[in-house]
């Protein structure tokens, strides 16, 4: 049995979604990359995607998948526009085959939209929590 | 052939109407009784896992966040557990009965989903997702304890 990430399915729908990639192709697994922590005068956007909690199921193959999305921008205006395209790939949708063969049966956004900033940069971001149930092994092609 | 039962008498259904009012404000109080009780176990294993640093505190001349948690647990809007007031985002509709379980630090959210400069720590997620496994188990005894109280 293959194992498939949930974190690498999640950004690949993000990297996907035009809306998204239009504001910002800097979609990160668990910590901002490289060159995205800069300073007050050249914040630039980008979205940081963890796993909260990924509990496997005790009667079915499937895994219950918490997500944090932690969208970050120069403003908040920003930041928010960038959390309701994040939130759009996810809300409400039903069952699909991630391209790492995951199969992901469905995904709602369940809490977030809240304003912040970061305590370390003071950039501006909006916090996203996302439910997602998925299988924990490979779709057959 | 069995005889036929005669027809209920408007007194008998008035008072079967009033007894099962009773039993149905029970059964509500009941899902709150247990759901307090989830609560609570959640709030005690998110504590367990929360990191302490007195010294930090008493810097910041705040309490450890172990120290701010709360259970709270609202029927169509009233609060009939636990204490403190309600987070802001929180909706309790009528018809409905929510519990909450948090931390009251205004530094918790970060360490749960992340920073800049630090990974997502999640402690009250995984302690929501094991606490609420097999919750009828809590539930449904909460709800027979108080249907029997009724008279």
């Amino acid at each position: 049995m293959t194992t498939l990430s949930p974190l690498g399915a999640a950004v690949a729908e993000l990297l996907a979604d035009g809306t998204v990639t239009a504001i910002t192709t800097r979609i990160r697994p668990i910590e901002p990359g490289a060159l995205d922590d800069k300073g007050a005068d050249s914040y630039v956007s980008y979205v940081v995607v963890s796993v909260l909690d990924a509990p496997w199921q005790a009667a079915t193959a499937t895994s219950s998948v918490t997500l944090g999305l932690r969208c970050y921008a120069p403003t908040f205006p920003g930041a928010e526009a960038l959390y309701l395209a994040c939130a759009a790939v996810f809300h409400r949708k039903g069952p699909r085959i991630a391209k790492s063969r995951l199969g992901i049966f469905n995904s709602l956004v369940t809490g977030g939209g809240t304003f912040d900033k970061d305590p370390d940069t003071q950039q501006p971001l909006v916090h996203g929590i996302v439910e997602m149930n998925v299988s924990i092994q490979a779709t057959p092609a | 052939m069995a005889a036929r039962r005669p027809p209920m008498s408007a007194a008998t259904r008035h008072a079967l109407v009033v007894m099962n009012r009773q039993a149905l404000d029970a059964a509500v109080l009941g899902i709150a009784d247990g759901l307090y009780e989830i609560g609570l176990n959640i709030a005690a294993d998110a504590v367990s896992n929360t990191p302490r640093d007195p010294v930090a505190a008493a810097k910041r001349g705040a309490p450890m966040m172990a120290d701010t948690s709360g259970v709270g647990v609202w029927v169509s809007g009233l609060r009939v557990a636990g204490q403190g007031n309600a987070p802001g985002s929180l909706a309790t509709p009528r018809g409905e009965t929510v519990m909450a379980v948090g931390f009251g630090s205004p530094l918790f959210h970060f360490m749960e989903l992340g920073t800049v400069k630090e990974i997502a720590r999640p402690i009250m997620v995984p302690a929501f997702n094991r606490g609420i496994k097999g919750a009828a188990e809590t539930v449904i005894p909460a709800m027979g304890k108080r249907i029997k109280a009724v008279p």
